[in-house]
């Protein structure tokens, strides 16, 4: 259940047939999770773990990065629903966000694709705790079929 | 036009476009720290007997690995003084860097084992008038293609320089 006491996991045919008004989860990431994240990128940009540099180029901290910013998105559309594959994300930046911020996803469903309703749009925003916006996004979701998965490998990854 | 060096070296056109290539080999551990990375526990991502039962049959990663494999593994000299990644770096008069937006498009997931061939080029450089001074947007394409010579995603992201 999402903080509003709405079920997560729908199919989102259903949820665009039902009109459903679609819950928002709130994230808070830790400085930990940001430098865990420049690591995993190998994104040696200092304003992201160093506080001193961070402060000299004039933020309040080190910042959250926008790749990061655009997991929260990916993550929220994949608790909302069961089986969707993302065909398109776009998001911009609008201010910065900082570890320890209260960051708010919220979705709406824009329209369909097309008249068979296999893809649909969502339109995306992220608020912090001041209600200030720091990114807004799109994406284009469809659900999975059997293009999607997986084929055997020719060898083992083990 | 920008033309392809070997090595992932790159090649200026009036000082401005570049273009990189590197290869990056995906393993488990690989796509079980991005997962951890941006806080997502779905078991697809890091529990190989879930992953086997379900519809795709096998581990997959999250939709924005991709940026785990973005930027090339150069030495910490190579980077700019603020150390932001070389795949943007442009000579340009200022010195600091900030992400701005991103499009990503998606063509296939990607599991352990695959092989992704990563290139990038700068496509534009836009000067702008920002509030406290001119500033300029650089525009990245970034290309993932795996060892079939299918692509597996696309992105276009643009960073603040200023």
């Amino acid at each position: 259940m999402s903080k509003n006491n709405i079920q997560l996991k729908l199919r989102p045919i259903q949820s665009l047939l039902s009109g459903i008004d679609l819950p928002s989860i709130e994230y808070c990431l830790d400085s930990t999770q940001v430098f865990m994240f420049s690591a995993i990128t190998w994104n040696r940009h200092k304003i992201h773990y160093d506080q001193v540099e961070a402060k000299k180029e004039g933020h309040q901290s080190v910042l959250i990065q926008r790749g990061l910013i655009g997991n929260l998105f990916t993550r929220f559309i994949g608790e909302l629903f069961l089986d969707v594959f993302i065909q398109r994300l776009e998001w911009k930046v609008f201010s910065s966000a900082f570890p320890g911020d209260r960051l708010s996803c919220s979705c709406e469903i824009k329209e369909p694709l097309s008249d068979s309703l296999e893809q649909i749009v969502l339109v995306l925003t992220i608020i912090n705790q001041d209600q200030q916006e720091i990114s807004k996004a799109t994406a284009v979701v469809r659900e999975i079929n059997e293009v999607d998965l997986i084929r055997p490998l020719t060898k083992s990854y083990e | 036009m920008v033309e392809r060096m070997e090595n992932s070296s790159y090649s200026n056109n009036n000082g401005l476009l570049k273009f990189r290539e590197h290869v990056f080999q995906v393993t488990a551990r690989d796509i079980k720290r991005f997962a951890q990375a941006i806080g997502d526990t779905n078991p697809l991502y890091v529990d190989e007997a879930f992953a086997k039962q379900s519809p795709f049959g096998a581990i997959i990663a999250p939709p924005l690995f991709c940026q785990a494999m973005a930027f090339e593994d150069v030495p910490v000299d190579e980077l700019p003084t603020d150390l932001s990644p070389v795949e943007l770096a442009v000579d340009l008069p200022v010195n600091r860097t900030v992400g701005g937006a991103s499009q990503y498009d998606f063509y296939q997931y990607i599991s352990p084992g695959d092989t992704i061939t990563v290139t990038s080029s700068i496509v534009s450089v836009e000067q702008k008038q920002g509030r406290s001074g001119v500033l300029f947007l650089v525009s990245v394409e970034t290309r993932f293609k795996n060892q079939f010579g299918e692509r597996v995603a696309k992105e276009v992201a643009t960073y603040v320089k200023k």
